[in-house]
């Protein structure tokens, strides 16, 4: 799953949250790890993929 | 009265007696609670004592039994092989199912390593007692003591395992957590997304760097299993800064894949350099992750390399 502050990084189709602001994604990128037990990896600004390591 | 008559008069009940006693002996002084941190509970020790003096009773029986020609005893031997491989079963059952449950579990390796050790020390236990019960029965009980000690001092040379510090020289390397990454000198380790969870890495986090010394030391730190019991190994001697819903902050090691290095990251609760120095160095090396590739790979009838 993908957090992002532009919807134009994902394609149809992928789960996504669209984030307002870059503060409002970090907030949801974390509330997100902790909620799934996933990690967050950052793969440029504005652009974060939810990843379970388990 | 036990005079000194007595006791030449019931050689047989003497040797099985010591036998029975130093087999069991044997078996305490090998079963140690250190930092491994199990069996560290009464009723887990009780289990392996009371196997214990089966052992040594088994094993001290079997050489009177022998004397009175009555050959068939030895198959009472087998019966006690059956019983101890259901000792690794128990053993490999009940810490796979407590390894779910632990922050840094120990790994199928380690598990299936501290098994074998469990078995085999019955065994210990049992050679001992043959042999005491032998020396006591044939040649005095004197003699049955003196065997006895012998024992006991090679069985605690059994317990002397290898160690991480005899295959690599481990050395601290720097830990940067800085554009979603983190390495360890120069090793990346993974990719952690949220900026506080980079700050625990930076403030918490301790790297090592473990380079092995010979070809055949850089293939058995390559092993996973190796790898994760140098983790979970660490991480009970000095704790771990995790938590359940916490995923990104896990221990990891790496390997440099030019040079065979392996970068270790730890997540210490203890921040002690120098006691995780010490951790990492005393890490035993677990049988079933060795190799020695240079070993298999030496031409017939060579013997100058390996």
């Amino acid at each position: 799953m993908f957090l992002t502050t532009d919807a134009s990084n994902i394609s149809n189709g992928s789960a996504a949250i669209i984030a307002k602001s870059e503060e409002d994604l970090q907030n949801l990128t974390n509330l997100i790890e902790k909620i799934l037990d996933c990690s967050a990896a950052k793969l440029k600004d504005g652009l974060y993929m939810i990843v379970d390591r388990h | 009265m036990i005079t000194a008559k007595w006791l030449i008069s019931h050689q047989q009940l003497i040797g099985v007696t010591l036998g029975a006693a130093f087999g069991f002996l044997a078996r305490i002084v090998m079963l140690r609670s250190d930092y491994r941190q199990y069996p560290a509970f009464p009723h887990g020790k009780i289990i392996h004592l009371a196997l214990g003096l089966i052992a040594g009773a088994l094993g001290a029986v079997a050489v009177p039994a022998l004397m009175s020609k009555d050959y068939t005893a030895i198959t009472f031997l087998s019966l006690a092989a059956q019983q101890f491989r259901d000792v690794r079963n128990m053993e490999r059952n009940t810490l796979t199912a407590i390894d779910h449950q632990e922050l840094v579990p120990r790994g199928a390796t380690y598990i299936e390593g501290i098994a074998v050790v469990f078995e085999s020390r019955n065994y210990l236990a049992i050679a001992t007692a043959l042999i005491v019960s032998f020396a006591a029965t044939v040649f005095g009980w004197f003699w049955g003591i003196l065997l006895g000690i012998a024992c006991v001092a090679v069985v605690l040379q059994f317990m002397k395992g290898k160690k991480i510090s005899d295959i690599a020289e481990v050395s601290f390397a720097p830990v940067t957590a800085e554009n979603a990454s983190v390495t360890v000198g120069d090793i990346y380790m993974m990719n952690v997304g949220l900026e506080p969870n980079l700050d625990i890495f930076r403030k918490q986090a301790i790297g090592f760097v473990l380079t092995p010394v010979s070809d055949d030391a850089k293939v058995t730190l390559a092993n996973l299993g190796l790898r994760q019991a140098i983790l979970h190994d660490v991480s009970t001697r000095l704790g771990v800064y995790r938590d359940d819903g916490e995923p990104a902050l896990v221990p990891i090691a790496k390997l440099n894949l030019k040079t065979g290095a392996l970068g270790v990251l730890i997540l210490p609760r203890e921040h002690s350099p120098d006691k995780a120095l010490k951790a990492i160095q005393d890490v035993p090396l677990l049988e079933s992750a060795i190799r020695k590739p240079t070993k298999a790979n030496k031409p017939k009838g060579d013997q100058s390399r390996g």
